[in-house]
């Protein structure tokens, strides 16, 4: 692989506008009601008055060993090896959702056929960051190679999301 | 806690209509291997069975996905073989051509059909029906392990990640297969031995369900001894939301009633051998019970679970309704 | 037992029936090109280069026209499709909240007010008949020529909008007409510009970028507007080492990255502040030097304020006595800080001793005028464009001719001019004041939907005269119209400018009005031309009215826009800081034009609010219902409701049926703590009625961890359905899902006295549906 581009999310900063979510269908023309590509989850824990929400945008992980491609009957969803992003062939797509299953993070969504995150493929084709990245309002999404990732993240000790099939995300506090 | 529904109802009829035929082919093939045909009749009814059970449950499968057109042209959609869907869709399609070709040569009409015309393959009918009961053993079996397989190969599924799941859904297939196969034998095979086919089947279901049950209580034992995430799903059906349907119908109607008639059938425990109501009634529970063991393994298969309740929203793809 | 799926909700339905039979019957035959329904996605990337692509730079307008987030609108073939980031606006630096995103689905929306319409069928019924721009405004401006002949000007009110950059122009439309009626919420904002300019002589702000630490005072900085400043000084203020102390009921989001919470019960920060002083004073942790030199009333606080010790407070806010004592002295103990003060607690009958409080504080400790702590604005080098307000024109006969107050008539006029409670406009209509108003404007605001007392509202609106209302959409008190005026969104018209800090630019148009309508500056410039009063509206003409505005910048509006077309900077001057000679001599904008602060000092003791007949020091004022204020109540009423004024996703009202922001916060939901939900049987998710003695509506329950479980929260502004999403609109009174039922219409019990602040508290019990 040549590169492998990911994201990186710093969860104090991430404060759960939903800009992110929004920005990628509008910018995909998405309709509303059907699916999300990036969505903001939630982690509350704690007792009153002890009580501690942590928030975290997640889209595509664009694993360097995607479960997806694995299990994908027809062919549809390959990675990229000029940058590592993972996308899905909507011309070879049969909706089977298989690939859901197989993702540890539910990823693809089912819309007819499966949808996810393809990191704005055409935006970046002319040099723009994803939707995502380029409108949250505080900067808690951060988009580059893994490289490029690693050296913004070193200071805040960021780690890379866990999990089998390497996420290309890494995540701070 | 959410259920599972991304592959519901649908999925679950096709699983256990895939296996409901593979059981059925199998059982009528080693009958046709072992007697010949003394039971035409049911060989006919198990053949034809398998094939429209197969060929209804792919229907299904095609209905569920988002593209079936496109899916229906095989050679150019399931083409990546490191997914067991592809496998298991070439499976599909073997099997139903080969219990479809096992049908045809049980049935006499389109034997007087064909023979009309090409006088071979008539001729040498027994033949063509060994090797087609052969081969289509292996296949069938291949589709009723593949169910279970299918649902086993993504990891982050606890509940289904196990080989005790396709050797659960095999169990199933052969119990509900061999199950159909003997309400016919009972009901409508008019050969002079009938009785005897009839005792052995239903022996044979006795063991069956044995083995079915036995499979049963070892995976949910694992399961609930296994990682938390195992332990909620297999939780669902023994003492959560689902444990009505999961005791009542999968264990009550699927194992135990079939059970208590096939016993009492054999053991003659009713002085008149009920001809039609008993036997009905273990066939229609144990297709019940079939059916709804593939559901309620479906819905029980929850992801391994991040972090909050919120992410498994999110993982189960939950959106609102009106 | 299942769920509820949305997307994958196959039934067996005829239709899948046919493509199941059509499937078998078609065979090998089919190949894979019958699929011409691409994914869009695919469409797009594959696709050639659009025909005509622009982007435009602008302003976005969803939180309403005022500063406005820099935007660059794409426009595709003419139309309106998303938007860029625009680095230039210092406003937002290029980022942008959801609502931005969402813009072109309102823009397009269904719900968009096409033609003016008169009304033909009865009050409330909602039938109207198109009418042309020109017809609209001369059938207004006769009947209000009419009314002024009949009953006098002061017969028409407005009810205000939020702070618009359009809000001056009513005053002046009512200046010009003689009215002095601009009905204003009351429920934001002049509330404590009011409350500190005469405790301190003017609003002070917290010093985010220098402060050690901050008191985040019933502030919401993200949500109400998650691309603004606000959230950025926030998140620089933590990474600086910054300790932030947030001081509300509930773990909003800027709690969840705040270092202490504060659960306090809603309405009840007047009593936190008065024990914070409590103890500041008694532990001698304040400021002598300041307190000698720059303080009145010292003796008097300290006397008044023995009987407030933080024991006294705790069952009252709920919050311990110790974590009073700490957030006190760790607040009077840092050189350098804050608070941040904002809506939180204005909603109660003691908003404006709270205030005072929390003016009170900033003084004794000497946290004010200094880096780090509560500062005063910097100046600019930027002129000011000219404002349209006639301030100049008001007299103590005007001021006498109000309605009813908003502020105590001695204090008026305000910053913002003269003012009403807006609930007062409307009960007035039914009798209930000095005399009824006949005729309302209606600007961008729907009095149904976003003030309290609802059902007096709706009464008021059968038996209202002549009732005008000027919107982009729908609004839920549009059935009782005579006359809808449409206007513009921003993103139709090319005015008026907009300035952030020390920077302006020129607003550019991005598609054509969708339909026969002007702007808002249009309209007023139209009706106040119409009625006569040409000469102060610049007969209708737009153009002339925008250069006399920017003249003292010394360039005409089309100048701004081709000159500096991403706007024109100025320099800051630097700040000053301990200018208390000058700070505490401010004018006020009364009549007699006096200080704000009579001793030239700050008023711990208010001679002013004393000569007029109210508390000279802040006390203690019980919710009208609360758990200690009418704890009889309690068995049938266990549990403390308030709600919510701002959303990350919606404004206030609006903004419900815009599909993009609904499908994120899809239902009005009751934030409930899961104790105290399972306590009644009910589970995450479940329809509940909630009832107080006053109404009642239907919320989704939501299990809420951080909320004290004596508490609910619900979000205002419920009413409006999304037909693209299939939802409807909600009932506007009981069994609907609008908070403003819920609370007291008891005018002994609902105002504060001095500033007219509406309180949203009572008491409610929550019940599975």
């Amino acid at each position: 692989m040549k590169r492998q581009y990911g994201f990186y999310v710093e969860l104090e900063r991430c404060i759960k506008c939903w800009s992110c979510e929004v920005a990628c269908k509008a910018w995909k023309g998405i309709d509303a009601g059907t699916v999300s590509l990036r969505r903001v989850i939630e982690i509350t824990s704690g007792e009153f008055p002890a009580v501690k929400r942590t928030f975290l945008s997640m889209s595509c992980m664009h694993c360097e060993k995607p479960a997806c491609e694995a299990v994908c009957p027809t062919g549809a969803i390959s990675k990229r090896p000029e940058d590592g992003v993972v996308v899905v062939d909507q011309t070879k797509c049969i909706g089977c959702r298989y690939c859901f299953f197989a993702c540890p993070f539910g990823v693809p969504q089912y819309d007819k056929t499966m949808q996810k995150c393809d990191m704005c493929l055409d935006r970046l084709a002319e040099g723009k960051e994803p939707a995502c990245v380029a409108t949250c309002p505080t900067r808690a999404l951060h988009f580059g190679t893994m490289e490029e990732l690693s050296k913004i993240a070193q200071e805040k000790v960021a780690k890379r999301l866990a999990g089998s099939t390497q996420p290309s995300v890494l995540v701070s506090k | 806690m959410t259920i599972q529904n991304t592959w519901g109802w649908l999925v679950a009829v096709y699983l256990f209509l895939g296996g409901l035929g593979a059981g059925a082919f199998v059982a009528v093939a080693v009958i046709s291997l072992a007697t010949g045909e003394r039971f035409k009749s049911t060989v006919r009814f198990g053949a034809w069975a398998s094939a429209i059970a197969i060929g209804v449950g792919t229907l299904c499968l095609l209905i569920d996905v988002g593209k079936p057109l496109r899916a229906l042209v095989l050679f150019r959609s399931f083409v990546h073989f490191g997914s067991w869907m592809t496998i298991g869709a070439w499976l599909l399609f073997g099997a139903i051509l080969f219990d479809g070709l096992f049908a045809l040569f049980w049935t006499e009409p389109v034997l007087q059909w064909v023979g009309a015309r090409w006088k071979f393959p008539v001729e040498q009918r027994k033949a063509f029906r060994v090797i087609l009961a052969v081969l289509g053993i292996f296949i069938n079996l291949g589709v009723a392990v593949y169910t279970g397989v299918l649902l086993g190969a993504p990891q982050f599924r606890p509940f289904w990640h196990t080989w005790w799941l396709p050797a659960l859904f095999t169990a199933s297939a052969l119990d509900t297969g061999v199950g159909l196969v003997t309400g016919y034998a009972t009901l409508g095979e008019r050969s002079e031995k009938a009785y005897a086919l009839r005792n052995v089947l239903e022996g044979c279901i006795i063991v069956l369900i044995l083995i079915e049950a036995s499979v049963l209580y070892l995976y949910l034992s694992h399961m609930l001894k296994a990682s938390p995430d195992a332990v909620r799903s297999a939780e669902l059906l023994t003492s959560g939301a689902l444990r009505v349907p999961f005791w009542l119908v999968v264990v009550g109607l699927g194992l135990a009633v079939p059970l208590i008639v096939c016993v009492t059938q054999l053991g003659g425990l009713l002085r008149k051998r009920a001809a039609v109501v008993v036997p009905l009634i273990g066939l229609v529970s144990c297709l019940i019970g079939g059916w709804t063991l593939r559901y309620l393994v479906l819905s029980a298969g929850l992801p391994q679970m991040l972090a909050s309740p919120a992410l498994e929203q999110i993982l189960q793809g939950v959106k609102f309704i009106p | 037992m299942s769920e509820e799926t949305g997307f994958i909700n196959r039934k067996f339905s005829r239709r899948t029936f046919l493509k199941a039979t059509g499937a078998l019957g078609a065979a090998v035959a089919l190949s894979g090109a019958h699929d011409t329904l691409l994914q869009k996605n695919v469409a797009k990337a594959a696709a050639a280069a659009p025909a005509e692509e622009k982007l435009i730079p602008t302003f976005c307008a969803m939180c309403g026209p005022s500063a406005g987030c820099g935007i660059l609108a794409k426009v595709v073939d003419g139309k309106f499709v998303g938007i860029e980031p625009m680095p230039e606006c210092p406003l937002n630096n290029g980022k942008n909240c959801p609502k931005a995103h969402a813009a072109p689905q309102w823009v397009y929306s269904p719900e968009r007010l096409k033609y003016p319409m008169k009304r033909v069928g009865k009050k409330g019924e909602g039938k109207f008949q198109r009418i042309t721009w020109d017809e609209a405004i001369k059938l207004i401006a006769d009947k209000l020529l009419e009314l002024k002949a009949k009953y006098g000007p002061e017969s028409l009110g407005t009810v205000s909008p939020a702070r618009r950059s359009y809000s001056e122009y009513i005053y002046r439309f009512l200046m010009t007409h003689g009215s002095p009626n601009y009905g204003h919420s009351g429920i934001c904002a002049v509330q404590r510009m009011f409350v500190l300019s005469y405790t301190v002589g003017a609003v002070p702000s917290a010093d985010w970028a220098n402060a050690d630490l901050i008191l985040l005072w019933g502030k919401q900085p993200i949500y109400s507007g998650s691309s603004k400043g606000g959230v950025q000084s926030f998140l620089a203020a933590k990474e600086r080492g910054a300790k932030i102390i947030a001081i509300k009921p509930t773990v909003e989001s800027d709690v969840a990255k705040s270092d202490i919470w504060v659960p306090l019960r809603p309405g009840t920060d007047a009593a936190l502040g008065l024990a914070m002083i409590n103890v500041i004073i008694n532990e001698k942790l304040y400021d002598a030097k300041f307190v000698e030199e720059w303080c009145y009333g010292f003796d008097q606080l300290k006397a008044h304020i023995q009987q407030y010790p933080p024991e006294w407070a705790e069952p009252i806010t709920g919050v311990p006595a110790e974590q009073i004592k700490t957030v006190a002295r760790m607040y009077a103990t840092t050189p350098k800080a804050a608070i941040d003060v904002s809506n939180g607690p204005e909603h109660a009958r003691a908003a404006n001793d709270a205030i005072r409080c929390i003016g009170i504080l900033m003084a004794i400790t000497g946290h004010l005028d200094k880096k780090g702590c509560n500062v005063w604005p910097s100046a600019s080098t930027m002129p000011s464009p000219r404002g349209v307000h006639l301030f100049d024109r008001y007299t103590q006969e005007w001021v006498d001719k109000l309605l009813g107050y908003e502020l105590p008539p001695q204090f008026q006029p305000f910053i913002e001019g003269t003012s009403c409670s807006l609930y007062r406009l409307w009960n007035s209509v039914l009798g209930g004041e000095k005399y009824p108003v006949r005729a309302i404007i209606a600007p961008g605001s729907q009095s149904v939907a976003s003030t309290r007392g609802t059902k007096r509202i709706l009464q008021a609106l059968e038996k209202l005269e002549f009732f005008v209302i000027v919107d982009v959409t729908r609004t839920s008190d549009m059935p009782w119209a005579d006359v809808v005026i449409p206007v513009c969104t921003m993103y139709e018209t090319d005015h008026p400018f907009e300035v952030s800090g020390n920077w302006i630019m020129a607003r550019n148009r991005v598609i054509e009005p969708l339909g026969d309508y002007k702007s808002d500056y249009e309209f007023w410039l139209d009706l106040g031309t119409a009625c006569g009063y040409g000469a102060d509206w610049w007969n209708g003409d737009i153009k002339a009215h925008m250069d006399w505005r920017l003249e003292p910048l010394g360039m005409t509006y089309e100048e701004l826009r081709t000159k500096y077309p991403r706007g024109r900077k100025y320099d800051p001057k630097p700040p000053e800081y301990e200018q208390y000679a000058k700070r505490f001599a401010a004018k006020s904008t009364r009549i007699d034009k006096g200080p704000y602060l009579p001793q030239g000092k700050v008023a711990l003791y208010n001679t002013l609010f004393e000569a007029a007949g109210f508390t000279p020091m802040p006390v203690w004022r019980e919710l009208p219902e609360g758990p200690t204020a009418t704890p009889e109540l309690l068995e049938k009423y266990p549990l403390l409701m308030s709600d919510y004024h701002t959303s990350r996703t919606y404004n206030a009202a609006w903004l419900r049926h815009v599909p993009y922001l609904r499908e994120i916060e899809p239902y009005p939901y009751l934030q409930i703590h899961p104790d105290t939900a399972k306590a009644r049987g009910i589970n995450d998710g479940d329809w509940v009625k909630v009832e107080s003695p006053h109404g009642w509506i239907k919320m989704k329950a939501q299990y809420y961890p951080g909320i004290r479980p004596d508490v609910v929260f619900a979000l205002h502004g419920w009413w409006q359905g999304c037909k693209e999403l299939g939802f409807e609109d909600f009932p506007l009174g009981d069994g609907g899902a609008n908070t403003n039922n819920m609370y007291t219409t008891d005018p002994e019990k609902m105002y504060d006295p001095i500033i007219t602040a509406m309180t949203s508290q009572t008491l409610v019990q929550v019940t599975k549906i």
